[in-house]
């Protein structure tokens, strides 16, 4: 089975004028299986988005390799990591991220406008992603008139409307309550066991990682421990 | 990839989303189109009434007098030869270009009736006089080709004329005016003209028939001037030198020999006055244009506040895949549609303005086809050159910083 990730002593620094270069990732090694759901945990400044961001194809690393689904990419240029990324990558951010004044339905449309897909297929797997996060019938709203947690169930169905072949998360529920919070990561875990789809979910709450089944704990730019959850253990 | 049509219809929806602040960026290049569009209107206007104006001297008038002879040694001034006759008139009549030929006999003479009396200038004319000095009667009528031809007795008075004889008020027409004791019927009154362009008063004139002026007063063949009319502004230049070679193989004039006659226009005039309304049509498009340049930069303005409020957005547009080629065509046609937008809303005004002056200041006012088109080509090149910038500076955003934007 060819992994969704393979990274190889992966560096990334940034060099700071004037002053000294800031070390992000010190040689990250990491695989990342098919159907995984891998958290990725760590202190602020322990390069875990700076690891995020070189994964999901938005950042090139300084040193190592990275070989996505099989292909090289750390060597691509921009328009082919645009493409790659709309074809099969899905991000879901903090703070959501929908367009204002636009319908659920246009949001989860977009990934597929930047794909290339024709209207009438758009229409169809934009419903079909916003009734898989249980959305259906507000395909209509604008996101004004959606609570947090039903803006960021949106975000997911845009995440997902490309049957990607990895799903990337910062902080998903950095902006959602209690609650919500236990809505949104309970649903990564069916679109995980229901539909195989891959994910990495970037936290720093020990609570929501317990939803995975992987927790990557990153510290100064290193993996510090790479072990799967005991179920309910931690819950 | 996405197509044009998709990326078309991203920019209107992002337009929509902020449909005030898109109308707002629009009113700009709406006010510098119609700007443009109402001072060419006004120009082109201003130029074609002072063409009328100058029509109304007659600018497509040609003179023909006679030139200067030369007696044992003494050289009279021009005019002096004898030398222009009816024949003349009528041969001049037949080339092409020209559309009316009147002859006109000067006669100094002293105008009697009943107890008023007054010296004028007696004018022997035909009846496309009217026609060739764009010059009407206000009331009764001027005389015909048949009595032109039988030498009737009858005259057109200026209004100056009217007012020294018949101070009174009393309608002339249908009285008998004794010119050099010869009567006269006064068979219609000229429009007042006023003053030409030499300061002589241009109704203290009495016309009658040529043909009674040589007849009954000259008692000779030859006339003092030859008007002749071309048909239009373009003509003036053919017509003349046609004269000229016509008059010369009548005339006899061979080899260096000097023409005793000469013909002239009053072109120069209309050319000085329509160089002048150009002038003026120039200038108030070179303000429109500052316009139309000023709406440009507001929309230059807005499409940066747009790009740094929209960071997220467009960091959002990169993550979920699209190139930067995606991100500057979209905001490049955002830029084209506020500025087309603008300029067909401004067309709109712009007509309607055009129209409106025409109205209040009853000046044939013409809103040209090129000018409008000009205007809109314009107002999209506006869209593409100011809205460049910022769409630049969309594109090359970096995707994670312009994600983590506040």
């Amino acid at each position: 089975m060819t992994p969704v990730v393979e990274v190889r002593g992966l560096r990334k620094v940034y060099a700071i004028e004037g002053g000294e270069d800031v070390v992000a990732l010190r040689g990250v090694d990491l695989t990342i299986d098919p159907g995984e759901f891998v958290a990725v945990m760590g202190p602020s400044g322990s390069g875990k988005s700076t690891f995020m961001h070189i994964v999901g194809l938005l950042d090139r690393p300084t040193a190592g390799t990275y070989r996505f689904a099989g292909h090289e990419v750390s060597s691509l240029d921009a328009d082919a990591l645009a493409d790659l990324r709309s074809r099969a990558l899905g991000f879901v951010f903090q703070a959501y991220n929908l367009l204002p004044r636009t319908t659920a339905m246009e949001n989860v449309e977009l990934p597929m406008i930047y794909a290339g897909v024709p209207a009438d297929k758009r229409r169809r797997a934009a419903l079909e992603a916003l009734d898989a996060v249980g959305l259906g019938r507000y395909a209509h709203h604008q996101p004004n008139q959606l609570s947090g947690g039903q803006q960021q169930r949106v975000a997911i169905a845009r995440s997902i409307v490309n049957q990607p072949q990895l799903i990337l998360a910062d902080e998903p529920t950095g902006a959602l309550d209690t609650a919500s919070s236990e809505d949104v990561m309970a649903l990564f875990g069916r679109l995980n066991v229901e539909r195989g789809m891959t994910v990495m979910v970037v936290t720093h709450e020990a609570d929501v990682a317990a939803h995975a089944r992987r927790m990557v704990m990153f510290r100064d730019g290193n993996i510090v421990s790479d072990e799967p959850v005991r179920e309910k253990a931690l819950v | 990839m996405i197509s044009l049509a998709a990326t078309l219809r991203l920019a209107l929806q992002a337009l929509v989303r902020n449909r005030s602040r898109s109308l707002l960026t629009m009113l700009g290049v709406v006010i510098g189109v119609a700007a443009v569009i109402v001072t060419v209107a006004i120009g082109t206007g201003a130029k074609t009434s002072v063409a009328n104006q100058i029509n109304g001297l007659g600018s497509n008038l040609v003179i023909v007098i006679p030139g200067s002879v030369q007696t044992s040694g003494a050289r009279t001034g021009n005019g002096g030869a004898s030398t222009l006759t009816v024949q003349d008139g009528l041969a001049i009549a037949k080339l092409p270009g020209v559309s009316a030929v009147s002859p006109s006999v000067n006669v100094r003479a002293q105008l009697v009736t009943g107890g008023q009396n007054w010296q004028t200038t007696v004018t022997g004319v035909a009846p496309t006089y009217t026609t060739v000095r764009s010059w009407d009667v206000s009331s009764g009528r001027f005389f015909s080709q048949p009595e032109t031809d039988e030498a009737a007795k009858v005259a057109v008075l200026g209004q100056t004329v009217v007012h020294q004889l018949f101070p009174d008020g009393s309608d002339p027409i249908g009285r008998t005016v004794l010119v050099r004791g010869v009567p006269f019927t006064v068979i219609g009154l000229l429009s007042a003209k006023g003053q030409s362009g030499a300061g002589q008063d241009q109704d203290d004139t009495a016309l009658i028939p040529y043909t009674s002026a040589l007849e009954r007063l000259t008692g000779g063949t030859t006339i003092s001037t030859l008007m002749v009319s071309a048909v239009d502004g373009d003509h003036i230049e053919s017509v003349q030198s046609q004269i000229t070679g016509l008059l010369e193989q009548r005339h006899g004039i061979v080899g260096g020999k000097a023409d005793d006659f000469q013909v002239r226009n009053l072109q120069d005039i209309a050319q000085a006055a329509s160089a002048t309304a150009s002038i003026l049509g120039l200038l108030l498009a070179a303000v429109a244009a500052v316009s139309l340049l000023v709406g440009g930069i507001g929309i230059m303005n807005i499409m940066l506040v747009s790009v740094t409020e929209r960071t997220r957005e467009i960091g959002l547009r990169v993550a979920l895949g699209a190139r930067s080629a995606a991100i500057l065509r979209q905001f490049l046609i955002e830029a084209v549609v506020l500025s087309t937008g603008g300029g067909a809303i401004g067309v709109v005004f712009g007509i309607a303005g055009a129209a409106a002056i025409a109205v209040f200041a009853h000046w044939p006012s013409s809103v040209s086809v090129s000018a409008v088109l000009l205007a809109l080509a314009f107002s999209a090149a506006v869209g593409v050159f100011f809205g460049y910038w910022p769409a630049r500076k969309a594109a090359r955003l970096d995707p994670i910083s312009a994600l983590r934007f506040e």
